[in-house]
């Protein structure tokens, strides 16, 4: 019993370390009765089954905690760009796209520009990491077709083609509320994002190609192939009459323009005072190595 | 005699189905650059924002030691600072964040924090599957006879990167506040559905901070922004049983 208590009182923290506390004086209790032969024979069967079940959900709660984390690899870089100037750009480039500061925002666009001046060489060196990247870095994968639609180039139209025609492969992962199959919608919508910006500057391949993703199996692909010719002209009407009559009328809804105003959608009401109360130094929290 | 050998058995069992739970599972922070865990990691490793995180959301020693990264809270290639990375995220995102939990004024890119702070009633670290790209990311625990609490696995740790891992705080502080999902298979992703917006579960709660995040979130770049847009459009159109229709 005192391993037990050992266990539940380092391991076990406050709600669980209180129901464990009585719990574990009501398993001493019977544990020195049956030890002591106090508990007739014909009244031992609940008091055991007692015991059995307490003591099952006492180590179920303790095994729960015993997980290990260890080994860690090194968490250095991946090397997805050649040593060249142009791969260095690129790599620093997909470094800036997630920084976090005052100064995130100002440096990734500087970064940005800096690509925009050596467009061939630097769509090539994407085109070329994204072909021998692991299908897994879902989002390194969308950083560097994010990147590409950024160039704004007609010379990045066909790989922005090929991404967004490539078919979404079957679901990889098994969490309920996200999936592979959405980080996979992510890459093609942000290529057909990048063929939409092209064809409303002008580009009549790009505005053609659009159409290839209009009957798109992923909603939020074809949503954007249609927002995207939508907007590649002045004629919206014209293009809004040519959409009804093309699509299924399941996707009529889609045929519009329209961006919902997040202050206009319904908020929950979040009560004024739900006080976590503020921060305070407990002892066991953890300490920054020196 | 029976008892003792019955008693002995029920301890055997037992014993041997703790040693059989116990998991282990291997670090796979991969590339921290595109996780974003190396920049927030560089504010994070400060000792007023680890104790901050730590009291809000109780966490507790038991829970993250064992190499889960109580002993080592900067190290980002470990689940603790990748955690405390998301925190750092939701705290700070908004240009006016708020400074008090008690402060629930504003949008979601401001309240998020405070109420996820409030909700959740400790967060732990745990193995789930050891795997990032599969089991469940986080699984929150309330009621009655449950120890309440939210507990974070691999997929969490190292499958997000960290604008994702705080939209999961949020969808999972909802829960914390006693609200399941309602909606059965009925969406299109086949599980977790909220029935429509209206329902106000954790997926419009998700949704709403990530849509913040893409109008209003600063100290990020504008492509973070962006990948915020796309995750909350995912979520309005496959998360519910009837789509709201909005478009972000």
């Amino acid at each position: 019993m005192s391993i037990i208590l050992q266990l539940s009182s380092t391991q076990i923290p406050k709600t669980r370390r209180r129901l464990h506390s009585l719990l574990l004086y009501q398993l001493s209790t019977i544990g020195a009765k049956l030890w002591g032969k106090e508990i007739r024979r014909q009244t031992s069967i609940r008091p055991m089954s007692v015991l059995c079940l307490a003591l099952c959900l006492l180590f179920w709660n303790c095994a729960q905690k015993t997980d290990q984390a260890s080994n860690p690899p090194p968490g250095t870089p991946v090397r997805d760009f050649p040593d060249t100037p142009v791969g260095n750009m690129v790599n620093n480039h997909v470094g800036t796209l997630v920084a976090v500061g005052e100064d995130a925002e100002a440096k990734y666009q500087a970064s940005l520009q800096q690509l925009r001046s050596q467009i061939p060489e630097v769509v090539k060196v994407i085109h070329e990491a994204y072909l021998k990247m692991d299908t897994s870095r879902y989002f390194r994968r969308w950083a560097l077709v994010e990147t590409l639609r950024e160039l704004h180039s007609d010379s990045t139209l066909p790989i922005l083609i090929q991404i967004a025609s490539s078919l979404i492969p079957p679901e990889k992962w098994s969490d309920p509320e996200t999936s592979s199959r959405d980080k996979e919608s992510h890459i093609r919508v942000t290529a057909v994002e990048g063929i939409a910006d092209l064809a409303q500057r002008g580009n009549r391949s790009a505005e053609q190609a659009l159409a290839r993703f209009f009957n798109h199996e992923d909603l939020s692909v074809r949503r954007q192939a249609i927002r995207g010719y939508l907007s590649s002209g002045q004629d919206f009407r014209e293009r809004a009459d040519y959409l009804q009559k093309t699509l299924p009328e399941k996707d009529h809804w889609l045929i519009n323009l329209d961006l919902t105003n997040v202050k206009r959608v319904p908020h929950p009401d979040i009560p004024e005072d739900l006080s976590a109360g503020e921060a305070k130094k407990r002892a066991s929290t953890p300490r920054i190595k020196q | 005699m029976k008892s003792r050998m019955t008693l002995l058995a029920c301890l055997f069992l037992v014993v041997f189905a703790a040693i059989v739970i116990a998991a282990t599972c291997y670090y796979q922070p991969g590339d921290n650059n595109d996780s974003g865990d190396n920049f927030y990691g560089g504010f994070i490793c400060s000792q007023a924002y680890i104790d901050q995180f730590w009291d809000h959301f109780d966490f507790d020693r038991g829970d993250w030691d064992d190499g889960f990264g109580y002993d080592d809270p900067c190290n980002v290639n470990q689940p603790l600072a990748r955690t405390f990375n998301a925190l750092y995220l939701l705290a700070y995102s908004a240009e006016d964040y708020a400074k008090r939990t008690s402060d629930f004024s504003g949008n979601a890119l401001r309240w998020g924090y405070p109420y996820s702070a409030t909700m959740i009633d400790e967060l732990d670290g745990r193995c789930g599957s050891g795997n990032k790209n599969s089991g469940a990311r986080a699984t929150t625990y309330w009621g009655f006879w449950v120890d309440d609490r939210t507990v974070l696995q691999w997929p969490f740790f190292y499958g997000e990167n960290v604008v994702e891992r705080a939209g999961t705080i949020v969808h999972e502080a909802r829960h914390a506040s006693d609200k399941s999902h309602n909606g059965g298979s009925g969406c299109p992703r086949g599980a977790s559905c909220d029935t429509d917006w209206n329902y106000h579960g954790a997926n419009m709660y998700q949704v709403l901070y990530l849509w913040w995040f893409h109008v209003e979130g600063t100290r990020t770049t504008s492509a973070m922004r962006n990948y915020a847009r796309l995750e909350g459009q995912r979520i309005i159109d496959t998360g519910f049983n009837t789509n709201p229709g909005y478009t972000i």
